[in-house]
């Protein structure tokens, strides 16, 4: 089925076509029994989540979010000011090391690669070629 | 008509209290709270899907309408804006969740959940039509709850909150065609779960 038409079938559903769309989708609807069993299929599971509304709020709702509300600005004003200060440099300085450490770890690592011993397979081929020229030289 | 008049003059009501609440006034910010709380908790209680945290998600976003209330945008309806960001919250914090436990989503019963919050309305005699409802509620709430957490947000805003596609779209900040296709996956996964359930 036209995945369009079947869009269209929950619009329906859910109250969102426009009247006009609605009379022609109805005149689809007469012609089409596929299209009205799925338009079923569908009514019946739209109208099989109808459940209970969720429990109403509490009625001091409003009274707790004004205790958490003053108990939350409560918690902030009692830093003094200069550990509020104090917090924030030491942010800053945070990210400055870390800055800085992921740097010089970035130059420690090129420095051990341009350091490094040459690679077993490096190794391997002059090792091979000191031996063909040895054997080459005794055969002459 | 004089639907339009109470919406528009809520409307203005509520940034006027805002105004005032910037300024520091309390009553009028505890006002606007009662406006509005059963509509935020009930939100967060369905996204959750526990009371406990979702009574402490919609204070959180009480709160944060106090904090903003001198900056915010007095445009469109301010629900609209408590929506979005108890949307967000509540969507923030079942990501953190997921990768707490590492495990999908509570798909049975959520943790924390307290049944009696969601006692099905009577629609009939005897226990066992209450007993039978209750089953097949918590069966849709299973399976609603393996959505994945954008399809499950857009299906909470338009069949339970009975949200437009235009507000919903406003909400999540995405555009109407994302709403409509989320929705359609949405159901198309439930009618999945459904039909592997019977």
């Amino acid at each position: 089925m036209d995945r369009r038409i079947e869009r269209r079938l929950m619009r329906r559903l859910h109250g969102e076509l426009p009247t006009e769309e609605v009379r022609r989708l109805d005149e689809l609807l007469e012609r089409d029994a596929d299209l009205r069993t799925e338009l079923e299929r569908l009514g019946a599971l739209w109208r099989g989540l109808e459940g209970p509304s969720p429990a109403l709020a509490p009625t001091d709702f409003a009274a707790q979010v004004l205790e958490r509300l003053e108990a939350s600005e409560e918690s902030t004003a009692s830093w003094p000011l200069a550990l509020r200060w104090a917090a924030s440099a030491m942010v800053v300085g945070g990210i400055a090391l870390g800055v800085f450490v992921g740097r010089w770890a970035v130059i420690e690592e090129a420095a051990i690669m341009l350091q490094q011993p040459p690679s077993l397979a490096e190794s391997y081929f002059a090792l091979l070629e000191s031996t063909s020229a040895d054997q080459e030289e005794a055969v002459r | 008509m004089e639907y339009r008049a109470a919406e528009e003059s809520t409307r203005e009501d509520d940034w006027l209290w805002l105004a005032r609440a910037a300024e520091g006034d309390q009553i009028a910010f505890a006002r606007l709270v009662e406006r509005h709380q059963d509509r935020v908790v009930g939100l967060c209680q369905r996204l959750l899907g526990n009371r406990e945290g979702a009574l402490d998600a919609a204070q959180e976003v009480f709160l944060r309408l106090y904090r903003k209330a001198a900056a915010l945008e007095r445009r469109g309806q301010l629900y609209t804006w408590l929506y979005r960001v108890a949307t967000n919250y509540c969507l923030n914090r079942l990501r953190r969740r997921k990768i707490v436990r590492f495990l999908p989503f509570e798909t049975s019963a959520p943790e924390g959940s307290d049944v009696r919050d969601w006692q099905p309305v009577d629609l009939g005699p005897g226990p066992e039509r209450e007993l039978a409802d209750r089953q097949r509620w918590q069966r849709t709430r299973s399976a609603i709850a393996a959505l994945p957490l954008n399809q499950r947000a857009v299906l909470i805003l338009a069949r339970f909150e009975g949200l437009a596609y235009r507000e919903i779209a406003q909400i999540l900040e995405i555009t109407e065609g994302a709403v409509e296709s989320r929705l359609f996956r949405a159901m198309r996964n439930l009618q999945k779960a459904q039909e592997g359930g019977t």
